[in-house]
């Protein structure tokens, strides 16, 4: 097979914190965009991607794991298992910082949280 | 006249299982006296006619989803039968509900310790298949019979990796 697919995060840390009851992660990484044109230019001689920056969210259901890490920096480490069982994955993000969190609990619903966070550096994927 | 070959996984599932359940123990003691292979539901409803636990593995289908590259995520459906005999239960299920209820749980186990070697997780933008994924049992033990009998439905997914590897 030709493609990978995965499921199931596991052994969510930020440095040496555990973060409890995750659900889903989702990471972004995304560049910045310079365009310019000359004025009889009929496209764009210019167009290219520049710095990059990291970012994502993370859900999980248990609040008090959210609050215990929310402001804290440090490498956020997590596995991807693999569906089939044979290459899990292990995501590494150096120099992340975790900002606040949305944390809802609410009557007779099981609580959720996502908690955002930034980084200086890209995932490393191994 | 074209050589193909076969892989049979859906079978190979199957064969699993029931080696799952036929080896499983309990403190040194099988769990299941035997356990049989059968497409008839008809059959499997006579399960009960045995001095000691037995399991039976009903096949109902398989089922295959195209994925991305010709990928197909597939499932083998099958239908786990449980039936032990309890002696002086009277009117009170209590004895039958308990025993049939850890064969249930026995079993689970079972295959969960060993599942079939084939058997994967699998999903694609419109579908996820848990690698063992059980439905809900359905337990009589309310008949005047002295035997208590349980239905697990499963579903095992698999992964083929293209249309020539079944």
């Amino acid at each position: 097979m030709a493609f990978n697919v995965y499921h199931n995060p596991q052994n969510v840390t930020l440095g040496s914190s555990s973060i409890t009851g995750v659900q889903s992660i989702v990471v972004s990484v995304r560049y910045n965009e310079i365009h310019a044109a000359g004025d009889d230019d009929a496209h764009e001689s210019v167009a290219r991607y520049t710095t990059g920056r990291t970012s994502g969210t993370i859900t999980l259901l248990d609040p008090t794991s959210a609050d215990a890490v929310q402001g804290d920096n440090g490498t956020l480490s997590f596995t991807w298992k693999d569906v089939k069982g044979s290459t899990d994955k292990t995501v590494t993000i150096a120099n992340c910082s975790i900002g606040g969190y949305d944390a809802t609990v609410s009557r007779d619903a099981a609580s959720a949280v996502t908690l955002p966070f930034i980084a200086e550096s890209t995932p490393d994927i191994t | 006249m074209s050589e193909i070959t076969v892989t049979n996984k859906d079978w190979s599932i199957i064969g699993a299982v029931k080696t799952a359940l036929a080896e499983a123990t309990v403190g040194g003691s099988p769990v299941f006296e035997s356990v049989t292979v059968t497409t008839s539901s008809a059959q499997a409803s006579e399960c009960q006619f045995h001095s000691a636990p037995i399991a039976i593995l009903r096949y109902v289908t398989t089922r295959e989803d195209a994925s991305p590259e010709d990928v197909r995520g597939c499932h083998v459906a099958l239908e786990l039968l449980f039936a032990a005999l309890v002696d002086g239960a009277g009117s009170d299920e209590s004895a039958r509900l308990q025993e049939v209820l850890r064969l249930k749980n026995a079993a689970m186990n079972a295959v969960e310790t060993d599942p079939p070697a084939d058997a994967h997780a699998w999903g694609d933008g419109d579908r996820y298949q848990e690698q063992i994924e059980w439905g809900s049992p359905q337990i009589d033990v309310s008949t005047d019979q002295p035997w208590a009998v349980c239905r697990l439905p499963v579903h095992i997914g698999f992964v083929l990796d293209g249309p020539t590897a079944h």
